[in-house]
């Protein structure tokens, strides 16, 4: 079933004079449940069309919709509860607000939606917990390592069991390893607790975690590729004896 | 959705810790920041504390002898003849008894033998003993009250002892009077004393009578009324009885000196709205900054789902920390404040309080009051840049660089704050009272004006600092102008300080002139003959006419004038000081300052009829003009009086007064007292000689002291140049918060510009160069602040000195250049002494942190 | 990979015998490489007659006598000397795919753009379940395959990245002038005339 849909996408910065179009015509459907990887050169719109799904940004011209509701026809203030209830989001850099602790900034979605702060704070905890970070709850952004303060944004994307996460390049400023654990978590919010997810990536390593992946040049999608499941493992067994033995 | 309602809390609470994380995360600014908040706070509240706690105590010394259910006294103030009004009110249903009192309080000169110890004032009541015990019962503790017939023999307050220990039962002690020393033996001592009052004696009426040269005269009516008497409508039908001359439990015209008073404080509390001000422009300042250093933080609050709402509520919610934190620790000082002012009164003016002391009255309206100001500044500062923060869009939080850094300023400013100028200049220009909108109006279009200006100013005053900052002198122009309207709004606090510098030497200089010239007409004579204070005569008790015919039966002495007083209301009710002099002996010793005409129409004018001469004030306080007849309430009723001239003196000048002549005093308000003797001698005579001789005289009337007119005048001048130099005090305390400001700036700038600076030192900035960019940018803004507040000062000094001349006062104005220099020399010291700490602290920055800041 | 100097790496540690050899090699380097026992034999047999190995016999009770293989001095020289050859990969200069693509360059029936897509398909294919083998393998106990599958995810990673670079160079590729061939100068080449110069 789909859960977020495009309608001739289209955004275009810059004035009349100097057209700047970012992402052009595109129409896509996200399935539920869907790990879906955008990626492309940079500059070629996949930050802007993320936005645009998430209701960051608002598009120049076509429409997204989440489920039934239709984003651009929303005011500013239900896009701001939609953004706290129906998205969650992660990015690459200045995720966290560095005031607050890790408890408190997964919470703070939860907060800002009213829910009391007793009760809030204990859904971050869990929430901290299933990215494994259970003993990091009362520290500051700025006493993680990039990799834990990005499991954290995780937490707080996850605490209020959105429709979609989005994230942007969330590994983009992380080694190796660290980039692992969050994908890793991130397929496990896919696979365990059924989320659908959005990605940004530059990485091909981490692309080849998603169910699917498109590709963007110059605005447009220019391939869909859905990933097959695991029927050629023995195929590639075999490939890797013989690369080893060869 | 209701949860969001039913939480509201939970999102405050939040926010509130968030706020406060914030602040302490910048502990310096927040500090900065505060403290002009804790400044004007603190000055509002140590004056409304002080104020009421001062006025309750007059309040106290003034009635605190009435022990009858009511009292009634002439309007004027002034005494009258018994008979009538004691027959008028005597005949009111539900009155049991009245009696006719004469008292007056009045300080004591500092004798030598010390007639009373250590009291330094005191009420001396004449009170008719047979009818005074029908409405008052005293209760003695020793001794005897008076009795019908006594005649020298006073009753003290027991709690006299303590002032003066050898006084008791029996004994006997020299009182002044208008007839010279007098001497009194005590006969009894009362049991009852208000604490802080000035101590009550108690004499006969016709001793009173004689000591205040008022034979026949009372001034208070004191009734009993039946027990059980309906007291509003008994006091209805005695008023009815006695007429509109008359007025009820009302205290004398010491009120005079509070009103005095409340003029002082009246000054501080505009400076502590000034401080208000000036602290809401750093909150403002502060904030703007605080929105764009955090538009990743508060983009991130965006995009995971906050409303505009929410975050202008952030951005109000830490304004009002501050503002509480501020507010809270200006109580704290201006408590302190206060009870550091009390404390100096009690030493310096126990004239008024007597022995006890005044203490400091907490007033939980003044703390609410000055809290709410307080928190009111802080949030209407924050508020516009809380929502400018509301306006922050999701994407902020995830662009790396900030391309919308460099501000614009709006060309709007430039137009309204012109048009606000032009304005303001048209206003000063007609000269009338509108001149003093004029000048406030001008600062106000600096102010606006101000952004628009940094860019040219900036360009304009950078050449001048290529001698010293060749190189730095264009980065420093380059970071100011990115932020106009941060840097316009450190300018103008500045400005708004120096202003106040230069209208104040503007100010101080027209004012010595005009005092100058005033004091001529006052200091002509030889001798001058002075009471125990000059400008609150109702304390004083001057002298008969004795005194002035011993003097001028001297041999040395060639003309004596004299000046009497009395104090006397407008028909409706404002209090006038009534001079009464005699138009040929004045003349002779004397003069006045005429607006029009000559001095000696004057004289002539006062020799007939009702005339009367007002000083500026006076006429303006009760709206006429020259050629006018008015009503004047006096101790006999209402007079017609004719506005004759406008006439100021040195002693008269800031006050509602009016001239009359001596006949015309004794007449209406029963008064022959002289208050105050001026002297000319023979051409030939020796003035010490005649000093010498004259003050002989004066040891039977020690409530006079004998100068030397130019001496004298001498003295004064010291004495009024020491109050002006208190008036740059003044300036100087305005001066902190716009120092504050600049430190603020500077603090902030090099904060934001961390990282450049970073990248500065990186490639091969050596400290010296940061420090001197940021020590360039003080200077920049300094000399902006101090152009900007020459001009408005000037406009501001020219305006109040045009307002002061419609109120009478013509002043000659004066060019401050003195002012003007000094304006300039204390912006640019204030700023390089604002730019020493963040220029230090810019200069020491760690360059790999500072390449990491963010 | 050499059998061989698996065998000599084993025996370094202690002398055994060819059966036990055959067991281990399979256990110690991973389960996928099956290696034949008669290949086992066999190079033992050759390194006996290099004198790198040699064997003891081992009597027993019911069964032909054992041969308890060990290591010699030769055969430590040689162990050590491979340990110390660094394994050179071959480059892929042959490339079937490089052929493809700039084939297609030529101008044909598929567009070189698809071409490059196809090839990226089956490369993230296969990087995705790669990818998933890597999920399911335990690093703890199966580390030797852990790191091949990396190594795995790393070359396709590389070749994708290879794709990605020629996607972004295509349009200075189409304008890719092939270098003719210079005809072949026929007869006896002509003695050029020395000229001089005009600089
Ligand atoms: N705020 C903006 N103003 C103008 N142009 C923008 C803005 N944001 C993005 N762009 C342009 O839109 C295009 C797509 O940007 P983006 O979506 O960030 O690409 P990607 O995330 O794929 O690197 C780029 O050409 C970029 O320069
Ligand atoms: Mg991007």
């Amino acid at each position: 079933m789909s859960i977020v849909h495009t309608e001739s996408l289209t955004k275009v910065y810059g004035d009349v004079s100097q057209p700047i179009p970012a992402v052009r015509d595109v129409n896509l459907t996200v399935e539920e449940g869907e790990f879906l990887a955008i990626m492309g050169p940079s500059g070629s719109g996949k930050s802007t069309l993320l936005y645009m799904l998430g209701g960051l940004d608002k598009p120049t011209s076509g429409k997204v919709w989440l489920r039934d509701s239709e984003l651009s026809a929303l005011n500013d203030d239900a896009l701001s509860r939609m953004r706290r209830t129906e998205f969650g989001f992660v990015f690459q850099f200045f995720n966290l607000i560095p005031v607050l602790t890790a408890q408190e900034n997964v919470a703070i979605p939860l907060i800002l939606d009213g829910v009391p702060r007793a009760r809030a704070l204990k859904q971050a905890d869990d929430a901290l917990a299933r990215v494994g970070l259970a003993d990091r709850t009362m520290h500051r952004p700025t006493e993680l390592s990039g990799g834990q303060q990005q499991r954290v944004a995780l937490a707080r994307a996850l605490v209020t069991t959105p429709a979609v996460i989005l994230a942007d390049e969330p590994t983009g400023n992380l080694d190796s390893r660290s980039s692992d654990d969050v994908v890793q978590m991130l397929r496990r919010a896919v696979d365990e607790w059924k989320q659908t997810l959005v990605l940004v990536t530059h990485d091909s390593r981490v692309a080849a975690f998603a169910d699917r992946i498109i590709f963007l040049k110059d605005g447009k999608i220019v391939d869909d590729n859905r990933l097959k499941g695991r029927g050629n493992a023995d195929q590639i067994r075999e490939q890797l004896s013989k690369m080893v033995l060869s | 959705m209701t949860a969001q309602s039913s939480n509201f809390g939970s999102t405050v609470w939040q926010m509130t810790l968030m706020g406060l994380r914030y602040l302490n995360g910048r502990r310096l600014r927040t500090a900065l920041t505060t403290v002009a908040i804790v400044f004007g706070v603190a000055m509002i509240f140590a004056i409304n504390l002080a104020l009421p706690s001062m006025q309750e105590a007059f309040q106290q010394t003034i009635t605190s002898f009435t022990g009858a259910d009511l009292s009634v006294t002439s309007v004027s103030g002034e005494s009258f003849p018994p008979a009538a009004v004691l027959e008028q009110i005597s005949s009111v249903d539900q009155v049991k008894a009245v009696t006719g009192i004469l008292h007056r309080q009045f300080s004591l000169p500092t004798l030598g033998e010390s007639s009373l110890g250590d009291t330094t004032q005191i009420d001396l009541v004449g009170v008719d003993p047979a009818s005074m015990e029908n409405v008052h019962q005293f209760v003695i503790s020793d001794g005897r009250f008076l009795e019908p017939g006594d005649s020298g023999k006073a009753v003290l307050p027991a709690g006299i002892a303590e002032l003066a220990p050898q006084l008791g039962v029996g004994t006997t002690f020299p009182l002044i009077t208008a007839g010279g020393l007098k001497f009194y033996t005590v006969v009894g001592l009362l049991a009852e004393q208000g604490d802080l009052a000035a101590p009550e004696i108690y004499v006969s009426l016709a001793d009173a009578q004689a000591a205040f040269n008022q034979p026949g005269l009372i001034n208070t009516v004191e009734v009993l009324l039946e027990p059980g008497a309906n007291r509003e409508a008994a006091a209805a039908d005695i008023q009815q009885a006695v007429g509109a001359g008359f007025t009820l439990d009302q205290g004398s015209n010491d009120s005079n000196t509070l009103a005095a008073m409340q003029v002082g404080f009246a000054m501080f509390d505009v400076l502590g709205m000034l401080a208000l001000f000036l602290g809401a422009f750093l909150i403002f300042n502060t904030f703007r900054t605080v929105v764009v250093e955090r538009r990743h933080d508060l983009g991130m609050l965006r995009a995971v789902g906050a409303t505009r709402r929410q975050i202008t509520l952030l951005i109000v919610i830490e304004s009002l920390i501050q503002g509480l934190i501020g507010t809270a620790i200006g109580l704290l000082i201006g408590y302190l404040m206060a009870q550091g002012m009390i404390s100096v009164i009690n030493v310096y003016a126990t004239d008024f309080f007597h022995r006890g002391s005044l203490s400091l009255q907490f007033s939980l309206s003044g703390l609410l009051g000055a809290a709410a100001i307080g928190l009111a500044t802080a949030l209407i500062a924050g508020y516009w840049p809380a929502r400018a923060a509301g306006k922050t869009a999701p994407l902020e939080a995830l662009r790396p660089a900030t391309p919308a850094n460099i501000q614009r300023a709006a060309r709007w400013s430039l137009i309204v704050g012109i048009g606000i100028m032009l304005l303001a200049v048209l206003l000063l220009l007609t000269g009338n009272q509108g001149a003093a909108g004029g000048a406030v109006l001008f600062l106000m279009g600096m102010v606006v004006t101000a952004p628009a200006l940094v860019i040219p100013v900036a360009r304009l005053i950078s050449p001048l600092l290529s001698f010293g900052f060749a190189r730095e002198g264009d980065i420093a122009r380059s970071n100011l102008v990115r932020q106009p309207g941060r840097a316009a709004i450190t300018a103008s606090t500045l400005m708004i300080g120096l202003a106040t510098l230069v209208m104040i030497a503007a100010m101080v200089l027209s004012f010595a002139s005009l005092i100058n010239s005033l004091a001529d007409v006052n200091f002509s004579s030889d001798l001058i003959l002075l009471p125990q204070s000059i400008a609150v005569y109702d304390n004083v008790i001057g002298a008969d006419e004795n005194l002035a015919n011993r003097v001028r039966a001297l041999p040395e002495v060639q003309d004596v004038g004299t000046m009497r007083y009395a104090s006397a209301a407008t028909a409706d009710g404002q209090a006038l000081q009534v001079m009464g002099i005699d138009p040929n002996e004045y003349s002779k010793v004397a003069s006045f300052t005429v607006n029009e005409g000559s001095p000696d129409a004057a004289f002539a004018a006062l020799g007939s009829g009702r005339n009367a001469l007002f000083t500026a004030i006076a006429l303006s306080t009760v709206g006429l003009k020259v050629g006018d007849d008015f009503m004047l309430q006096t101790a006999e009723g209402p007079q017609t009086y004719h506005v004759a001239g406008i006439a100021n003196d040195l002693f008269t000048f800031k006050i509602a007064a009016i001239f009359i002549s001596q006949t015309n005093l004794a007449a209406d308000f029963h008064k022959t007292e002289d208050i105050m003797l001026m002297i000319n001698l023979a051409p030939d005579a020796d003035k010490q000689a005649a000093l010498v001789d004259i003050q002989t005289i004066l040891t039977d009337y020690p409530q006079f002291t004998a100068h030397l007119t130019g001496e004298y005048r001498d003295e004064l001048a010291n004495v009024t140049s020491g109050a002006l130099i208190l008036m740059y005090g003044l300036a100087f305390l305005i001066l902190i918060p716009a120092a504050l400001g600049l430190l603020n700036t500077l603090t902030i700038n090099v904060l934001e510009r961390t990282r450049e600076i970073g990248v500065v030192r990186a490639v091969g900035g050596s400290r010296t160069q940061v420090r001197r960019v940021v020590t360039a940018e003080a200077l920049l803004l300094g000399i902006f602040g101090a152009a900007m507040g020459v001009l408005a000062g000037v406009a501001m000094s020219y305006g109040f000195i045009a307002a002061f001349g419609t109120v009478g006062w013509e002043m000659p104005y004066f060019f401050p250049v003195a002012g003007i220099i000094a304006a300039v020399i204390v912006g640019v010291l204030l700023a390089l002494f604002a730019a020493v700490l963040p220029a230090r602290n810019a200069a020491r920055l760690d360059i790999i942190r500072a390449l990491q800041y963010e | 990979m050499s059998v061989k100097h698996a065998l000599l790496a084993l025996l370094y540690h202690h002398p055994q015998h060819g059966y036990e050899l055959g067991r281990q090699i399979n256990a110690v380097v991973n389960t996928e490489w099956d290696v034949k026992l008669g290949q086992v034999a066999s190079t033992l047999a050759r390194l006996k007659d290099a004198n790198l190995v040699d064997y003891e016999v081992e009597p027993t009770d019911d069964a032909p006598d054992r041969k308890v293989y060990f290591i010699t001095d030769e055969g430590r020289r040689e162990l050590e000397s491979w340990y110390l050859t660094p394994e050179v990969r071959e480059y892929r200069l042959g490339d079937a795919f490089y052929i493809k693509l700039v084939l297609s360059l030529l101008g044909g029936p598929v567009s070189p753009e698809q071409v490059l897509i196809t090839q990226r398909r089956e490369l993230f294919q296969q990087l995705h379940e790669v990818t998933e083998l890597l999920r399911q393998a335990d690093a703890r106990t199966q580390l030797p395959w852990v790191l091949l599958l990396e190594s795995a995810t790393m070359h396709l990673d590389a070749d994708l990245r290879w794709i990605e670079m020629c996607e972004a160079r295509l349009n200075d590729l189409k304008h890719y002038d092939p270098p003719q061939p210079t005809p072949k100068p026929r007869g006896r080449p002509r003695r050029k005339l020395a000229q001089p110069s005009e600089s």
